[in-house]
């Protein structure tokens, strides 16, 4: 728990230097039922209810956090995030959704004029993402309160998102350019090269990119009027990205000579160039073996530099008199990241498998024949044996994941040093007025 | 934790941590359930005050093997009372049943209950008196989108199969079209194209559009059992139909989208199928309806409509046709035969005359000894003039 160190009186102010312990309440809800009734509820409005059920998830997660035993507070309702997303919905999606409807109408068979819409709304959301991003991050700073104080987030969503956007877009216009130059003044084959090489290339940017934007959205948090600071550089992040990012290499390589070496060896490959049959079942099964090893493989080395990522950027985070750190570790994040995805598609296998079993049972299967009244109430009885079980599972399976993530990198994370808590005052800056709507139209807002 | 009174709690002190909301500190505290209230004895400065239970607020819901309790009072904004231990928050629920999770999670799913009945009601009403919104924004369509709407579904459909332009035939096409279109008393030309495709079937599009293959010549005996099938894809063409159909289409892509959270992806189809099975057998007696009327206004026999599609029927059955192609207009229809024979019967007697004279019959049925291939993007300029 704390520890107080009653400094003398500094001008008539008491400072009181405490450390910050930050913990996961152990004997935490596992959210099974919360994601249970937040299913049915899901199901019973129409997923209306979604907004509503990811705030419930999140007040528990953020009660369960704790500094020094007191437990952070989720400020933030469903209607706020039901709002916010009505409004993207109406502004971004809506008219994007017309858009390329009406370009199909007006441009009958034009594949060029389709083309070229969806060329131009994929930059449009690769700005907006990054918007996203910081925005869900403003809101969800300014509904997290401990003892009374809020966060929050100053500066510029936008910024951040043009940020976000040329680092990405900026090195591919570039090298895109530049190949097509060599297409066109050297050759084809040059400008492939370019390209690929060029690509190749550009990935080491992203250390950097992460390291720029991790700085921007840390120099900016605030917890009440105190500011949160940061002070990594991107170089210890290289060292880490050279392994990833040649191990990866490696295992693709071998991946490559494994199966060069299983096609010529079973004379599959032969065959192939001599009758265009495709392999046997049998050598496509351990094909495939091989390709799930690979990409488990390169997950793994991807978990690990993003764990190193995370202890970097915990290691540079200061606020007042202290220092974050995380200990994060690659295995665990990738088991972590794996048993998630297991746990949501065993989930949903359950249900179908469930709702597959309650077809069979009542026999409810649309025939020929019958008619359109029969055969409407059949097919709707269908929808609703396997949707409603995928809906309520997969909210169960959400919310536990989520509980997992989150207790993990709570649990992880400890802050080192002195924080003066007592001088720490609540945030005069007004808090956005709804959700975070564009995060959760690209489903990035995590939780 | 200092209990003076064993058996009762209304003198035992609870520790606690006061946060005045103004800064992050948090002072020491004792806590006593009042009769009316908690009250709240700072240590140091010594400040007493009184929460009244009914102005309380917790952060989490009280629960029986809750840890600690973090409470607020309307009446005091910012401030904040933690107290740890689980013997406080189990006596706070005898005197706060409002912050327990039973009463929290009556009041949370209330509002959500009677929305579900809402949209429950809602939906019944809207099945029960049968109006759609789907056909009345079809109704206010411009012509432009449903000409080009029409052209991208006939594209798509017909992909592979050549334009039926022998001349004689067009001629032949066209007087039976304007015969039948001016006794739709609607004013609107329709455009009827006939193609190279052995497939028996006739099927309208967005646009007043009509699709007929050189199949369901062939399997025709009479220019009145085509006119038939044209008067009811005309019927359906009146009705709006096909927008009709693209456009719920469309919308429960779009509802579907809204529910997921702009995430879906599977449930969307879930949604287009049940948007084809929907009401098909309305829209076809509406369509056979209108093609009764239009045929008499046209003075033509409405027995060819009902014998071709008797004959097509049973010939379905025997047909092992790929199933997916049984979505296509007349072969999907399934009012029963018998009703439909009942319908064409039950017309008043009427004189009629044969829909085209015996030459141009024959013309007809050789519109497709000239084809060419059906150029993809056509503007429909004149739509009633078939490209050369
Ligand atoms: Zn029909």
């Amino acid at each position: 728990m704390s520890m107080d160190h009653a400094d003398p009186m500094i001008s008539g102010v008491e400072r009181s230097q405490s450390t910050i312990e930050i913990t996961f309440d152990p004997g935490a809800d596992r959210l099974i039922g919360l994601g249970f009734t937040n299913g049915i509820l899901q199901v019973l409005t129409l997923g209306i209810y979604s907004a509503w059920a990811k705030t419930e998830v999140r007040r528990k997660l953020w009660s369960f956090t704790r500094l020094n035993g007191e437990p952070l507070e989720y400020t933030g309702t469903g209607r706020e995030l039901f709002i916010g997303f009505l409004i993207v919905f109406a502004v971004v999606l809506l008219p994007t959704f017309v858009g390329g409807a009406a370009i199909s109408i007006l441009f009958p068979g034009r594949a060029d004029a389709v083309t070229a819409y969806q060329l131009a709304v994929y930059t449009l959301f690769l700005f907006l993402v990054g918007t996203a991003f910081y925005r869900a991050q403003r809101y969800r700073l300014s509904r997290t309160q401990w003892r009374g104080i809020r966060g929050a987030l100053v500066g510029s969503a936008g910024q951040y998102g043009w940020t976000y956007f040329w680092t990405l877009a900026g090195p591919a216009v570039f090298i895109t350019a530049a190949a097509l130059l060599a297409a066109w003044s050297i050759g084809p084959d040059v400008g492939g090269t370019i390209l690929l090489i060029g690509f190749i290339a550009a990935l080491w940017i992203l250390p950097w990119r992460a390291n720029k934007l991790q700085r921007m959205m840390t120099d900016a948090t605030r917890f009440g009027d105190r500011p949160v600071t940061y002070t990594g550089t991107p170089g210890p992040l290289y060292a880490r990205y050279l392994y990833a990012w040649a191990g990866s290499a490696m295992v693709i390589l071998a991946g490559i000579a494994i199966s060069v070496q299983m096609f010529i060896a079973s004379g599959a490959f032969q065959v192939w160039t001599q009758t265009k049959q495709l392999p046997s079942l049998e050598d496509g099964a351990k094909l495939a073996a091989v390709w799930i090893s690979v990409l488990a493989l390169c997950a793994t080395i991807t978990a690990s530099y993003r764990a190193s990522q995370i202890r970097h950027f915990a290691r540079h985070t200061h606020f007042d008199g202290a220092s974050f750190r995380s200990n994060v570790s690659g295995p665990r994040l990738a088991w972590l990241i794996l048993s998630n995805w297991l746990l949501r598609i065993g989930a949903i296998a359950t249900a179908i498998s469930a709702g597959s079993v309650l077809i069979y049972v009542t026999g409810a299967i649309p025939k020929a024949g019958t008619t359109d009244a029969a055969r409407i109430g059949t097919a709707t009885l269908d929808v609703i044996f396997i949707v409603v079980p995928m809906v309520v599972m997969s909210a169960v399976a959400t919310a536990f994941a989520q509980f997992r993530s989150t207790r993990y990198l709570v649990a992880s994370l400890s802050l080192d040093g002195v924080v003066d808590i007592d001088t720490i005052m609540q945030n005069q800056d007004a808090a956005p007025k709804r959700g975070e709507g564009l995060a959760q139209v690209f489903d990035i807002d995590g939780f | 934790m200092a209990s003076s009174a064993a058996g009762s709690d209304d003198h035992i002190e609870y520790y606690a941590r006061f946060s005045d909301g103004k800064s992050a500190g948090a002072r020491d505290a004792t806590v006593t359930l009042g009769l009316s209230g908690l009250e709240i004895v700072q240590a140091s400065p010594h400040v007493r005050e009184v929460w009244s239970y009914a102005n309380l607020r917790s952060g989490e819901p009280l629960r029986e093997r809750a840890v600690d309790a973090l409470l607020r009072s309307t009446a005091s904004a910012g401030a904040s009372l933690f107290v740890p231990g689980q013997p406080f928050a189990a006596a706070l629920m005898m005197r706060a049943p409002h912050l327990t999770a039973r009463a929290e999670r009556w009041r949370h799913a209330r509002p959500w209950i009677g929305l579900a009945v809402v949209i429950a009601a809602t939906g019944a009403a809207v099945y029960v008196s049968g109006w759609s919104p789907a056909r009345a924004i079809a109704t206010g369509l411009p012509d432009s989108w449903r000409q080009r709407l029409g052209q991208q579904a006939i594209t798509s459909m017909t992909e592979g199969y050549k334009k039926c332009v022998d001349p004689r035939g067009l001629d032949a096409l066209r007087s039976l079209n304007d015969r039948l279109a001016d006794a739709t008393g609607t004013g609107r030309p329709f455009t009827i194209v006939v193609y190279d495709w052995p497939l028996t079937n006739a099927f309208a599009v967005p646009g007043d559009q009509i699709v007929m293959t050189q199949g369901l010549l062939a399997k025709a005996e009479s220019a009145d059992e085509v006119a038939g099938v044209l008067a009811h894809e005309m019927g359906h063409g009146i009705e709006l139909h096909p927008e009709t159909g693209i456009i719920r289409a469309v919308g429960l892509a779009a509802a579907v989208e809204l529910m997921m959270g702009g995430s879906s992806g599977g449930l969307a189809n879930i949604g287009l199928i049940l948007a084809q099975l929907g009401s098909t057998r309305t829209a076809e007696r509406e369509a056979d309806l209108q093609a009764l009327r239009v045929l008499r206004q046209a003075q033509i026999s409405p027995a060819g409509l009902g014998n071709f599609f008797k004959r097509m029927l049973a010939l379905e059955k025997k047909d092992d046709m790929p199933s997916q192609l049984k979505q296509f207009d007349i072969l999907s229809t399934h009012p029963p035969t018998e009703e439909r024979r009942a319908l064409v019967e039950r017309q008043e007697p009427y004189a009629a005359t044969s829909a085209l004279s015996k030459a141009a019959w024959n013309d007809l049925k050789g519109i497709c000894a000239i084809t060419v291939e059906a150029d993809p993007v056509r503007t429909p300029a004149d739509p009633r003039q078939p490209a050369p």
